[in-house]
């Protein structure tokens, strides 16, 4: 799950370094999760007990993973018995082979595609056009981050980081012409443009919001319509779904339907959630006649079983963790440098992909908690965090030098007597360095500090020094 | 891969063997019991309906009796002066029958036309099988005569329905749904127009489904 | 009551005279103050970066420090958030230190919970005509479940007028080592939180933990600003003191 950004090679703290630098972005990703937090706050407070909405969502997901391979053969089976042809891949290549090998039995040439993370996580659009496939994105921002030749920088609102003239131009290198800023000439000219690609497509690939093992139905949810004409109009209808988007029944599916739309945006419903039971009927005359179900695995089945980590497959991809993060706030998602950013994708993507590539990523996490108090399902996120760098530690992997701090540390801080020595000592170390009581020095580990703030000095009494005279007999 | 080492890993994984049924579930599936078991009247899930469906950009007009309705349905067709209807096939679930109409402004029926025609259709019109009034919802299944590109291809939708297919909570919708036979290929849930805050945060309404979704409703007590 | 503080490594090495003002009011509400002087720190430095093993050394420390206290009080939500939820997790595998973790853990409070829930003081006599604004600390809010009692304390000082901090809710940047290691994205954060601080028009930052204090403080200090900044035990004692007539200094 590399990223296609070209700065994978730096580390988070040099991607979020640039980031703070780029003043639109910043502002941007403000003015975009205050509006979506906001919304999601007011429409929590009149909807009301969100809190047991909260625990019902946590409940519902943490029993159907504790059991995902009954539900999700029972999915599988109801799906082979409406005439789906279901596909298994253990990893993105096998996925998009899968993909690859569907579209080449039909001889097709254009892909369709509405929103899917899955997809951005296998990178299949690069795949796919590596064999002279077109694809086009059809979601709005979508669109519009494809133009751009970028990738998704917020996984409800990927298109964050453009402004509408850059929007602009884009769409006039797409052909249009004379185009205004205005929303509604720039909405207008992708409906006309993606109109004729929906027609003209032979295949269509979603994602899948929800799998619900007792029908077999597939659930999409989508405010611009444009996922329902991804799998309406052309004839193959190809789905890509992370094993884990498992529901048991249409009953747990009335409480998903309230938490995420709710969390997502603030809205209190969904514009289009559309329910997908197998290809069209003989009768029918429209929908896809061929439907294929490819689910994935990709790193996902190592987290069951894992005390600390299952719970991350709960996710429902809402988004809220990310417009609540301070950290993604300030770098926005591209400085992750994951295919998932915020909080969930600090967490999620060092478990996906084995190895180093994303091991600084739980770093970037002042541990506030917001992400865990946003979450519909509630995932403890914060605390995953922690647990991501306690195995980084435990497998010899930490910074030296930061081992040899925390060695100290607890050398010293195990210890009363030295514990009272340091303190002593560390008053005699920093005195030099104060002015009118502050110290700005940037002076070894106190750089990154002093660089945007002064620290204090230390008093010339600690309070244990003090306490004799506060005794009271 | 094959299902069954794929099911087979997630089975050991969870220190489950393959065919084991899930556990018993603690908790009930589904919504609190709280939401259950809410009860409101009739009229209360219209007004509700409409509260909810308008707030989310839909228009809706209640009318006392049919005639009211179809004609002001006419009105409002020559208003748009459009040139072209569509609308779900005469042996359609209508929930009331405006075949007058649809006559009258010569509409492209569903089941008698190519589906790519309702491409170019300025307005789509259908019924609808419920409502839901918690979110202001229409529920249209697919069908022989009841195409899924009526409601999503033109640039207008308008709906028929009835007052009492208003239920109050989705729920309610998907026991119905259970009770019958077989589920249709596609059940869309639509709650208004299209929608995106992609350009700016500022909402662009009608990007690929209609821009105007208007509900043309028959109330009876 | 006998009442222990921990006292925390912070405010015993920096921020002395929140200390004395905690102690000072705890007297003064009847309370017969201890001070284990064995104690050092929670451990969290060592825990949030991943290092269980060295944490787990600093709270035998502490738990051994306190083994006698009936009841812990302590100046800082994020350090008894450590402690109540952290410490029984870390000895998980052994049950003797399980079940001391957990003791401790029930023990322990945070100064303004101890005085709303346990104490049941809401009125502490104390005047302080200033504007005040104040932030609730993340750790204390939501891993403490800190809700509304320093407001409430406070909405009972006379004079003092409290004034909303606009995104109070937001992280201030601290995060202990996180402002070392992220240092730009935590400068960035508390740039963002000094500057509702001063939006808010207060003359008085209020809050219950000191790194964030130490934080903020340390920010609005480089840039110039003179609004104070002040523990919520500081401002409840100088509150008193003015009411009495007395130079709290
Ligand atoms: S972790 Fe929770 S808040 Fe974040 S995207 Fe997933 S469900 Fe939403």
């Amino acid at each position: 799950m590399k990223h296609a950004n070209s700065t994978s090679h730096l580390s988070v703290k040099e991607r979020a370094k640039n980031a703070v630098q780029d003043e639109f972005l910043r502002n941007a990703v403000r003015f975009t999760t205050d509006r979506l937090r906001n919304r999601k706050q007011a429409v929590t407070e009149s909807f009301g007990q969100w809190e047991v909405w909260r625990e019902r969502g946590e409940q519902i997901r943490a029993h159907t993973i504790a059991n995902l391979d009954a539900y999700l053969a029972q999915f599988i089976e109801r799906l082979e018995a409406v005439g789906v042809h279901v596909h298994f891949a253990v990893d993105s290549s096998e996925a998009t082979d899968a993909v690859l090998s569907i579209i080449q039995s039909k001889k097709a040439r254009k892909v369709v595609k509405s929103k899917s993370m899955v997809s951005e996580e296998i990178h299949i659009n690069q795949h796919l056009e590596a064999n002279g496939i077109t694809v086009v994105e059809t979601d709005l921002g979508e669109y519009i981050i494809q133009l751009a030749k970028e990738t998704p920088s917020h996984i409800i609102i990927p298109s964050i980081h453009k402004s509408r003239e850059q929007i602009r131009d884009l769409f006039e290198n797409a052909g249009a012409t004379q185009l205004t800023t205005e929303t509604r000439d720039l909405t207008a000219f992708a409906r006309r443009t993606l109109r004729s690609e929906f027609l003209s497509a032979e295949i269509g690939i979603t994602g899948c919001n929800f799998g619900i093992a007792e029908t077999g139905s597939v659930v999409l949810f989508t405010n611009e319509g444009n996922a329902d004409m991804v799998m309406n109009l052309p004839p193959t209808h190809i789905v890509l779904m992370g094993m884990e988007r498992i529901l048991p029944t249409l009953a747990d599916l009335e409480v998903m339907a309230h938490l995420l739309p709710k969390s997502a945006t603030g809205q209190n419903v969904i514009t289009y959630m559309s329910m997908l039971t197998g290809p069209k009927r003989s009768a029918d005359r429209d929908g896809a006649t061929e439907m294929h179900v490819v689910i994935l695995d990709n790193g996902r089945s190592r987290q069951l079983g894992d005390e600390q980590f299952q719970a991350v497959l709960h996710c429902i991809r809402c988004g809220a963790c990310l417009n609540v993060c301070p950290v993604y706030r300030h770098m926005g998602g591209h400085a992750y440098g994951s295919v998932y950013p915020g909080p969930i994708g600090a967490v999620l993507s060092p478990l996906l992909e084995k190895g180093e590539q994303y091991s600084d990523l739980p770093y970037a996490s002042s541990l506030c908690g917001a992400c865990f108090e946003a979450c519909p399902v509630r995932i403890p996120l914060h605390d995953m965090l922690v647990q991501h760098r306690q195995k980084l530690v435990a497998s010899g992997h930490g910074n030296p030098s930061e081992r040899m701090a925390f060695k100290g540390y607890e050398n010293i801080f195990a210890k009363p007597g030295r514990y009272r020595l340091s303190i002593k000592m560390a008053r005699k170390f920093l005195s030099p360095l104060a002015k009118e009581g502050k110290i700005r020095s940037s002076f070894g580990p106190l750089a990154g500090w002093t660089k945007s703030r002064d620290f204090p000095m230390l008093p010339k009494q600690s309070f244990r020094e003090i306490w004799p005279s506060l005794k009271r007999e | 891969m094959d299902k069954n080492h794929f099911l087979e890993n997630i089975a050991q994984r969870l220190g489950r063997s393959l065919g084991q049924p899930p556990h018993i579930r603690k908790e009930m599936a589904g919504v609190p019991e709280f939401w259950a078991e809410r009860s409101l009247t009739p009229r209360e899930c219209l007004e509700k309906w409409i509260e909810n469906f308008t707030s989310q950009g839909g228009e809706a007009k209640r009318f006392d009796s049919k005639q009211d309705l179809t004609e002001s349905l006419d009105c409002l067709l020559t208003e748009l002066s459009v040139q072209s209807v569509g609308a779900w096939g005469k042996t359609a679930a209508w929930p009331i029958d405006i075949e007058n109409i649809l006559d009258k402004w010569k509409a492209l029926r569903w089941d008698e036309t190519w589906p790519e025609k309702f491409s170019h259709v300025q307005v789509g019109i259908t019924g609808c099988f419920w409502a839901i009034a918690d979110t202001g919802t229409l529920v249209m299944k697919s069908g022989k005569a009841e195409g899924r590109g009526t409601h999503l291809m033109p640039q207008v939708h308008i709906v028929i329905l009835r007052s009492r297919q208003i239920c109050l909570r989705l729920g309610e919708v998907f026991s119905a749904l259970q009770q019958e036979a077989m589920l249709p290929a596609a059940v869309h849930f639509v709650s208004g127009p299209s929608r995106s805050s992609d350009i700016e945060n500022d909402l662009s309404i009608g990007v690929h489904g209609p821009a105007r979704v208007i509900a043309f409703i028959l109330q009876e007590d | 009551m006998k009442v222990s503080l921990f006292i925390t490594c912070m405010v015993d090495s920096i921020f002395p005279q929140v200390g004395v003002s905690m102690t000072k009011i705890l007297q003064s509400l009847g309370c017969e103050v201890l001070f284990p002087s064995s104690q050092t720190c929670c451990g969290q430095p060592a825990f949030n970066s991943g290092y269980s093993k060295e944490a787990r050394s600093v709270a035998i420390s502490m738990i051994n420090a306190f083994q006698e206290s009936d009841v812990i009080v302590s100046p800082s939500g994020s350090c008894v958030g450590m402690i109540r939820h952290f410490y029984p997790e870390l000895f998980s595998d052994s049950p003797e230190w399980h079940e001391k973790a957990l003791s401790l853990a029930n023990r322990t409070y945070e100064f303004s919970q101890f005085l709303i829930q346990i104490l049941k003081v809401e009125t502490l006599g104390a005047r302080f005509p200033y504007t005040v604004t104040y932030h609730p600390s993340c750790h204390g809010s939501r891993l403490l479940g800190i809700e509304d009692e320093p407001i409430r304390l406070l909405k009972q000082v006379e004079e003092l007028q409290l004034i909303e901090l606009p995104y109070a809710q937001d992280c201030c940047g601290f995060g202990g080592t996180f402002a070392v290691k992220m240092s730009e994205i935590s400068g960035a954060m508390v740039e963002e939180k000094t500057s509702h601080v001063l939006e808010s028009g207060a003359s008085v930052l209020v809050g219950t933990d000191m790194g964030c204090l130490m934080n903020i403080g340390g920010r609005l200090s480089r840039k110039g600003s003179n609004v104070r900044v002040m523990h919520l035990a500081e401002l409840l004692y100088e509150g008193r003191q003015l009411a009495k007539g007395v130079d709290a200094q």
